[in-house]
């Protein structure tokens, strides 16, 4: 059937006008699958340049809007390091087709990205700062997550000194508010106790 | 406003758990890494406010006490508006003992020496199925002679117990808010609610038999009323007739993609009320002739509808099952079923008689009807558990009355409700635009 109908086709149609229509379509498409591989240039700040797929890059809304500016040229990063950028360009690639669903990465955290962040601790407070600072929600989302549940179980003094936080409430400010707030239970898993 | 406020009441209870702090099993390593603070001293601030966003209510609240900084971030619109847009949903449910409502018909005038029933502190029990904890919230600043019938986007709806016009209450336990709703136009008994709220407008409909007449059949019909933050609102303006022939025996509304849905017996259907078109229709049960104790949940934007199906004539084994309504919204796929020998386990403990369902997100919670007794079962991960005993009704102060029956709600605990303050432009007769 295909058959009859190109044949049809090709009687009813003037040459010429074909020729002009196959041209076009190949350079519709040639232009079409240029767009789909075009490549961002990023250099990092050890002047480190990345070639990373347009698609994945801006993921990072930091580095889309930085594009926007450069118009093709390199798109300078002077504060991300290039072994954590090669880290979160790998993250990119594999969640560049998953959407804007953050519920889903809390998901993909336990699942196929549980290994990802067990990484050093320096690494890690690494990736937290650059997903911020590149402004890649999805990936700051399960960094954040992977933190909480990393302090989850520190009790309140801990957390102070973790963060070298002052303890600013006096002594009656502070068993006030001890007095308020709720513990966990007997025998279950806490969160940060007092 | 002052960071540091101690007039605020805050909502949770605390108990002196002398034991808490010997909490130290193999798992504290794991889940309490040591951590270099030369390195986590240096997080910027915004950054930090991302994660306690983050923080499930119970630990945000006791992170509270870390500084003043910290303390006053619930009421800092800046912070809160970060939580609106990050925080992660926490499919949470919220339990309250079951109070003998029919007593409310045939009570004429005010309860003089009712003791039990001039609440003025209604408690609820607050379960995480994540983590499996207990919690206790205290509603301080609900008035007596309401009950809890609904819960949608952190806010609990609460309902009048007197027969008459129904006057809806919306509270935020986390924040003590308060809101009350217009009341009803018509008279009803026990009528089933629904709620839905999201972050930008309030959804409620109020079915079931109105009092036109002690004489008359029952006249089933609804109510809603809506109100959003695009300026529209309907004050119970729209009314709905339900089909002929309903029993809707007073249950809850769940709600699933602009309607709400609700069992219907004798025979089993479900009622579903399209909240834009403003009308009811029936959807077939799936197996109705062999359901028992069935209940709709909300399971993941989707509804499914969870009963025990006992064939006796039949070689079918009894069992639970899960079934999906698709998304034609008229058949239903069986989704899951409850394994065999926890079954028999189950119907041991039910001994016939019934339970009801709630669920959320990825969990559901099955009650069993005159008992403590509930089983949480997370549709992700296919596990089945039996809940431990809510630890304040079984050693605590509560479980003075006696009876442990709990009726629960599928609840999120939410730090900010803005959308509430919607309601605040109805109390004024005439809205003013001061700003």
């Amino acid at each position: 059937m295909a058959f009859t109908w190109s044949k049809t086709i090709y009687m009813g149609l003037d040459p010429i006008f074909l020729t002009e229509l196959s041209i076009s379509i190949i350079i519709f498409s040639t232009i079409a699958s240029s767009k789909k591989s075009r490549v961002s240039k990023i250099k990092t700040a050890d002047n480190e340049i990345f070639e990373v797929e347009e698609a994945v890059a801006t993921m990072s809304n930091t580095i889309k809007i930085m594009a926007g500016d450069c118009s093709g040229g390199v798109i300078p990063l002077n504060n991300v390091h290039s072994t954590i950028f090669a880290r979160v360009i790998e993250w990119c690639k594999k969640h560049v087709d998953d959407g804007e669903d953050l519920e889903y990465y809390k998901g993909a955290l336990k699942n196929c990205d549980a290994t990802f962040f067990e990484v050093d601790q320096a690494v890690l407070y690494h990736l937290l700062t650059t997903a911020n600072s590149l402004d890649i929600k999805p990936l700051l989302h399960q960094g954040c997550q992977r933190f909480v549940d990393m302090i989850n179980g520190k009790t309140v003094e801990e957390i102070r000194q973790l963060l070298h936080i002052k303890n600013d409430f006096t002594n009656e400010e502070e068993d006030e508010t001890r007095k308020k707030l709720w513990s966990s239970v007997v025998g279950m898993n806490s969160f940060i106790l007092l | 406003m002052d960071a540091f406020n101690t007039s605020m009441p805050l909502p949770f209870s605390y108990t002196f758990t002398i034991t808490s702090s010997s909490c130290t099993t193999s798992t504290d390593t794991i889940s309490n890494p040591w951590m270099d603070s030369r390195i986590w001293s240096k997080l910027p601030q915004r950054l930090l406010d991302r994660v306690i966003a983050f923080l499930p209510p119970p630990a945000f609240f006791r992170a509270r006490s870390v500084c003043k900084r910290w303390y006053g971030l619930l009421f800092s619109s800046s912070f809160l508006e970060l939580y609106m847009q990050i925080s992660p949903r926490h499919h949470w449910f919220l339990f309250f003992k079951h109070k003998a409502l029919k007593s409310y018909i045939y009570r004429n005038t005010t309860p003089s020496g009712g003791n039990g029933d001039n609440r003025t502190n209604f408690v609820g029990y607050l379960f995480d199925p994540y983590d499996i904890a207990w919690y206790r919230l205290s509603f301080n600043s609900v008035p007596s002679g309401f009950s809890p019938a609904s819960s949608s986007g952190g806010l609990v709806c609460w309902v009048s117990d007197e027969a008459g016009t129904k006057t809806l209450i919306l509270c935020n336990p986390l924040v003590g808010s308060l809101s009350q709703l217009p009341p009803t136009l018509r008279p009803r008994l026990f009528p089933s609610i629904g709620l839905t709220v999201s972050p930008t407008s309030i959804d409620v409909a109020v079915a079931g038999d109105d009092l036109i007449s002690p004489y008359a059949v029952k006249n089933l019909s609804t109510e809603s009323f809506h109100i959003d933050a695009g300026g529209f609102y309907s004050i119970w303006g729209s009314t709905s007739s339900l089909p002929r022939l309903c029993s809707l025996e007073s249950g809850r509304m769940v709600y699933v993609d602009g309607k709400f849905y609700c069992m219907n017996y004798s025979p089993f259907s479900v009622l579903a009320y399209d909240i834009a078109a403003n009308n009811w229709f029936k959807i077939q049960a799936p197996m109705r002739r062999f359901l028992r104790s069935p209940s709709l949940v909300e399971s993941r934007g989707k509804l499914n509808l969870v009963a025990a199906v006992e064939k006796s004539k039949l070689n079918v084994p009894k069992s639970l099952r899960l079934w999906g309504l698709q998304a034609c919204g008229t058949t239903w796929v069986e989704i899951e079923r409850m394994p065999l020998q926890l079954y028999m386990q189950f119907a041991e403990v039910e001994g016939g008689n019934g339970f009801d369902c709630v669920g959320h997100g990825e969990f559901i919670v099955i009650m069993i009807r005159g008992s403590d007794r509930a089983l949480l079962f997370d549709i992700c991960r296919k596990r089945w558990q039996w809940i431990p005993p809510c630890p304040y009704l079984v050693s605590g102060s509560d479980n003075n009355e006696g009876e442990a029956e709990l009726h629960g709600l599928a609840y999120e605990p939410r730090l900010a409700t803005p959308v509430i303050s919607l309601l605040d432009h109805l109390t004024l007769p005439f809205p003013s635009f001061n700003g």
